[in-house]
């Protein structure tokens, strides 16, 4: 069970400080990724630009309004339907605004969203493109937040950020410059206090980018403790600690609260002291700028229209201080996304692009001699990369029937994984048809097998869907065969929707029996020359059994096949038997032949097979069998 | 009411919001007062009397200090008792869960619960904060300001309020489709991550029938689809934003237009008109707000539901009503079992099928069967991770439920399969299991785990980190960690799953014979893989589908010729095996 907590994890990893030049490669990575919706891209800014131009016509219409209709001269009717053009003129910029920010939106989301699927995209074949080893040594909840979280924070930084930077700073040139159009004296009384906001914001900011910092990593820390111990949950409750672990959570939690009081108390002085400073702005205009209008030097529509742009200052900037959060986190992510797009496989390096044409191959198989370690996960003081086959040398002829056996750990299921190339060897060659595995492409060569492993899942999809694996290459007569063949088609009768039956993850409305039975038949589907069977039939209840020893047998009929076991009832029919003792290949030969002779097979077959034991029906029924 | 999971938090708080309300309040009035003085400043400035309108100018700068002054004891005190709120309920969600058992956990993937304590508890936490806050400040600045509005002019304010109406059903109906299409967003987004989930997990197969273009074309259909529903959801946001603002522009257009009409009818002044503008202008956020904060209570509280549905969880393993003493110098470490018979909460097989032994106190017993033969969930009940067994249990007497939960796990060490240690130092792991561990100590554990021959490799000693669960080190080094750690609290009974499954036969031996010597009168029960090594067993228990197939010495069950028998000839045909090998 805590193993398959763990797969299900959720992991959060500290973050690195990131170099302010490292933000801007990273800006410089991420802006390429917009590079083919840059005409879109260009229009939505177009938008943008206009959306803060059309912002600042209200208070230059209400000044218009009171200069020019209220306080104007002319009679009652003249100065009437001047106010009647203003507003109608008002309400076409309105609807103007409102067009141009719903295009500016759509634009924008949909540029995001596509961006965040190219990404997607991108990131999930390159996972698919990797070395086996990389998920031996990444859980897949991690790989999981690259693809989810990770990507949509990033969405955020395209979307909310672009807006918010472009429009905030041309909503800022746009007041100013029209303020200065209007009255160049006036103009500058407002100017004097924005260097004061933008100290203000300079400061705030400084204060909460280390606060953001310190929450994300409090958080990590919080949220990886928690994860630990609910994984871990039967330590910490058998050795009676829930008080104590639970008091280190609080220090954790605690830490993070105090955290994000600190950016609370931030927030709390920035915003009511950029109002404050923006109303000294007003002030300012209504005391200097009073005067000027009783000396008739300025207008009063002009003193409106200025005290409303001088309220407006401060929006923008506290916007973009606000918004520095997102911007931040999302660059975070985006340092993860990219560290992982840049690890390279080594074996599926060549599987790219269109695959070349497949063809048939005999299914002839040579080891020779084959060494191969794992590489150790991590630099671990101790472990070294363990041996774990030692010079393997055997051949299988076309359509010969091999089996391996050998107790757990002498390396039965690496020959499997070597074979499918799924690890490259430390030394000595492979050959399939004649050919090194290193010279195929890594998929046409896994074409020319299937492979049947001990825990059977199944996909989310169809019964069908499972057993062609979503590819056209099955045709449905061969598939209906298979199905006949082994055996599903009375599983499949019972389904209400037959074939088209939905399966679930990890597929749990079939018995595990059921589930190896479709992967049995998938195997069969695809009609490769070389088979490959682990442990196939290790997993299920002695029912079952027979009845996938059965399939097994319409399975390996004329094809090539290598069959790993532990339960040696199950191999005596092979052309050959291959006994694997500590990496290597101790003997060889058919069971007659290693029966007749003192060997390590012979002498398990007689612990095994001692035929008579009541508790092992197995036996039984394999000696009745031949 | 499901909210009313939350009066307990709030109550704790009321002091710091309700002072955070009082300030709000009293903020929104002081800066609902500055376009009433901004007319005054206008309107004396048109008349002339400018030491008037600088007498307003000043009491708008004073009236915003004060109002500022308002909004910080609202941040501060408010929405800071959203963070402590939310720190309360990722404490009582962390201890609830603590408290809950395996059945439990069985039921519940880590992920979903990371979720819960993740995103469910920030849904809380806005509803709580901004949501609360929003709420407030809406109400209140919508009413104070159409009081106003009504008191500079009744006639304008019907003006400037006729659009409301239209933006309160626009702001309902957003969040209306908003809910529907988020729904459906997100099952896609579900089906996106279960796909790339499963087929990421399944890698091996995707690439042994090299279906990754196959797979890969799904994945992008699935992605697409869901760019796709995203982009209509966004559809409304994008139909909504300019929506509200147009609304709110044209209550403006309207106001500068009729009420341009009284001014110039003299029924009212240029100022009352420019406060009117200001007004609609303080009105506009609040309304828009509106949407946002109906969206922030929504989350919140199905994330309440989400979360109280775990709060409502009960133990399965609970602390006994009278619980009976099992104190340190009465623990022998006697185990019966009495026709003992479990199936998993979710299982539809028994694992373990009636079994009924009995081990001595100060006795080395082994469990030894096949994968899956129920070994692990013996040790587990054994441990009370689980209760719902037929039959009974025994210690030293008195039945394990009734036993005190304290004295039990003072008294019990256990050491599971893969050490599974936390992300501490090496001292930490070996001392969790208790309060205080002295240096000697930790050599005398560190010299029977055989820890201490490892020692030279830790590159900060006792305090070298091991990282997220373990490692940095060798799956050996784990389990010795996880004994040692079992051993700290000095216990009765001893629990051993499979620890020396990565453990060289050597070191074992080392092991076994300290820990015999060590522990001189604790009972050993252990499971194990490695038969060669239990020929001075005391007992040795035999499992087969669940069953207790065998039992007895290692000589007996030789003797006897069983399952016992043949494993352990298997084994120890394959050492004689390695060893001629060796030899040639």
């Amino acid at each position: 069970m805590t193993d398959a907590a763990v797969q299900d994890g959720f992991e959060l990893e500290e973050e690195q400080d990131l170099a302010p030049s490292g933000d801007r490669r990273l800006l410089g990575r991420l802006m390429r990724y917009l590079r083919p919706y840059r005409g879109r891209v260009a229009v939505a800014l177009v938008l943008i630009v206009l959306m803060s131009a059309l912002g600042i016509a209200g208070p230059l219409l209400v000044k218009m309004a009171i200069d020019q209709a209220l306080a104007g001269e002319g009679s009652i009717q003249v100065r009437t339907a001047m106010l009647e053009r203003i507003a109608i003129f008002y309400a076409a910029v309105l609807v103007l605004t409102a067009a141009v920010h719903y295009g500016q939106i759509m634009l924008l989301q949909v540029t995001g969203q596509r961006v965040m699927y190219d990404l997607r995209r991108e990131l999930y074949a390159h996972l698919l493109r990797q070395d086996t080893a990389l998920f031996d040594r990444q859980p897949v909840g991690r790989l999981m937040t690259r693809l989810t979280s990770d990507i949509e924070a990033l969405n955020e930084l395209f979307t909310s950020g672009l807006v918010t930077v472009v429009m905030d700073v041309f909503t800022l040139l746009a007041i100013m410059g029209v303020m200065v159009w209007l009255d160049w004296r006036l103009a500058l009384l407002a100017f004097l206090v924005i260097p004061i906001l933008f100290v203000l914001a300079l400061f705030f900011r400084s204060r909460v980018r280390r606060a953001f910092r310190q929450i994300r990593v409090r958080l990590a820390r919080i949220n990886t403790f928690l994860q630990e111990h609910i994984a871990g949950i039967a330590i910490v409750q058998t050795f009676g600690r829930s008080r104590q672990r639970l008091e280190r959570f609080d220090t954790l939690n605690e830490a993070h609260t105090q955290a994000h009081l600190s950016t609370v108390n931030s927030f709390a002085v920035f915003f009511p002291a950029v109002e404050l400073v923006s109303t000294t702005a007003v002030v300012l205009l209504l005391w200097q700028g009073g005067g000027w209008v009783q000396s008739g030097a300025v207008s009063l529509g002009t003193l409106v229209a200025f005290v409303q742009y001088a309220q407006r200052f401060y929006r923008p900037i506290s916007d973009l201080s606000e918004k520095f959060n997102i911007l931040q986190g999302a660059m975070a992510a985006g340092e993860r996304i990219f560290d992982l797009l840049d690890t390279q496989p080594t074996i599926e390096v060549t599987a790219t692009g269109a695959p070349p044409t497949f063809e048939r191959g005999d299914g002839s198989i040579r080891f020779e001699k084959v060494h191969f370690a794992y590489r150790p996960l991590r630099d671990s003081g101790g472990d070294q990369a363990v041996p774990v086959l030692r010079g393997i040398d055997f051949e299988v002829k076309p359509g010969q029937r091999i089996a391996i056996v050998g107790s757990t750990g002498a390396g039965k299921s690496t020959i499997i994984s070597l074979l499918c190339r799924f690890y490259d060897l430390s030394s000595g060659r492979i050959l399939v048809d004649g050919r090194d595995i290193r010279e195929w492409d890594p998929r046409l060569l896994r074409r020319q097998m299937a492979l049947v492993l001990q825990d059977p899942r199944l996909f989310s999809g169809t019964v069908r869907d499972n057993l062609t694996l979503w590819s056209d290459r099955v045709d449905p007569d061969r598939l209906a065969e298979a199905v006949e063949r082994i055996g599903l088609d009375r599983i499949i009768a019972r389904l209400p929707l037959g074939l088209e039956e939905p399966v679930f993850e990890g597929g749990s409305r079939l018995s595990t029996g059921e589930r190896q039975l479709v992967a049995f038949a998938r195997a069969l589907a695809h009609d490769p020359p070389i088979l490959i069977l682990d442990e196939a039939t290790a997993s299920v209840d002695t029912e079952t059994e027979a009845r996938l020893q059965q399939a097994t047998e319409e399975l390996l009929r004329g094809r090539t096949s290598i069959v790993i076991a532990h339960r040696l009832s199950t191999v005596r029919n092979s052309d050959r038997i291959l006994v694997l003792h500590e990496g290597m290949l101790v003997e060889d030969g058919t069971h007659d032949e290693l029966m007749a002779e003192d060997t390590l097979y012979r002498r398990l077959v007689e612990i095994q097979l001692r035929g008579d034991h009541p508790t092992d029906p197995r036996a039984l029924r394999s000696d009745q069998k031949a | 009411m499901r909210i009313s999971r939350l009066f307990k938090y709030l109550r704790r708080h009321r002091g710091a919001l309700l002072l955070g309300v009082i300030a709000l309040v009293a903020a929104d009035l002081c800066l609902l007062t500055v376009p009433w003085l901004l007319r005054d400043a206008i309107d004396a400035l048109r008349e002339g009397h400018r030491s008037a309108a600088n007498r307003a100018a000043l009491l708008m700068l004073a009236v915003t200090a004060v109002g500022g002054l308002g909004k910080f004891v609202m941040r501060r005190w408010m929405i800071g008792a959203s963070r402590k709120i939310e720190r309360e309920l990722r404490h009582d969600f962390a201890a609830h869960v603590f408290t809950l058992s395996s059945s439990f956990f069985d039921r519940h993937k880590v992920g979903d619960l990371m979720a819960l304590a993740t995103n469910d508890l920030n849904a809380i936490r806005m509803l709580l904060g901004p949501g609360i806050m929003y709420v407030i400040d809406t109400s209140v600045t919508l009413t104070i300001a159409i009081l106003l509005m009504i008191r500079l002019s009744g006639e304008l304010t019907i003006y400037a309020l006729l659009p409301l109406p239209l933006l309160t059903l626009a702001v309902q109906q957003a969040s209306r489709f908003t809910y529907k299409r988020f729904a459906v967003v997100q099952e896609q987004f579900a089906e996106v991550n279960s796909l790339a989930q499963e087929t990421l997990t399944s890698i091996r197969t995707v690439k042994a029938y090299a279906r990754e273009e196959d797979i890969s074309r799904r994945f992008d259909e699935s992605a697409a689809r869901y760019v796709d529903l995203n982009i209509s959801y966004f559809k409304v946001q994008a139909v909504m934003h300019p929506m509200m603002g147009l609304l709110a522009g044209l209550a403006a257009t309207l106001v500068l237009l009729l009420g341009g009409k009284l001014v110039m009818a003299g029924s009212i002044s240029v100022g009352t008109l420019v406060a009117f503008l200001a007004y609609v202008g303080q009105l506009t956020w609040p309304t828009i707000a509106l949407g946002w904060t109906v969206n922030l209570w929504q989350r919140g509280l199905a994330s309440l539901d989400r979360i109280g549905e775990i709060f409502d969880e009960q133990p399965e393993v609970k602390a006994p009503e009278h619980p009976v003493a099992w104190p340190k110098p009465a623990r022998r470490g006697a185990l019966t079992l009495d026709q003992v018979s479990f199936t998993y909460p979710l299982g539809d097989q028994a694992v373990l099928r009636d079994i009924s032994c009995r081990i001595e106190a100060g006795t080395w017993t082994a469990i030894v069967g096949a994968t899956g033969s129920g070994k692990t969930t013996l040790l587990r009940l054994l441990t009370r991770q689980y209760d719902g067994f037929e039959g009974r249990i025994l210690l030293d007497g008195i039945d394990l439920r009734q036993i005190d939960p304290a004295d039990l796990r003072a008294g019990t060490g256990f050491a599971p399969q893969d050490g599974f240690l936390f992300s501490d130092s090496l001292r930490q792991n070996i001392a969790f299991g208790v309060d205080e561990l002295k240096d000697e100590e930790l050599a005398e554990l560190a010299r029977v785990s055989r820890l201490e021959r490892d020692y030279e490799s830790f590159p900060q000693g006792w305090d070298t980190p091991v990282g997220e669960r373990g490692i940095t080190l060798s799956g050996g080094q784990k389990q010795r960690v996880g004994i040692a750690r079992a051993l700290a609290p000095h216990p009765t009974l001893l629990f051993l799953d499979d620890v020396f499954s990565s453990v060289d036969t050597e070191t074992e031996a080392e092991l076994t014979h300290e820990l015999k010597r060590a522990w001189k009168g604790s009972t050993v029960v252990l499971v194990t893989h490695r038969l060669l090594s239990l020929s001075d067993a005391d007992q040795i228990l035999v499992l087969d589908d669940g069953g207790l197939a065998e039992h007895g010495r290692h000589d007996e069950l030789i003797a006897r010729d069983g399952i016992y028998a043949r494993l352990w000839k298997e084994q120890s045909l394959e050492l004689e095996y390695s060893q001629r090998r060796g030899d040639s």
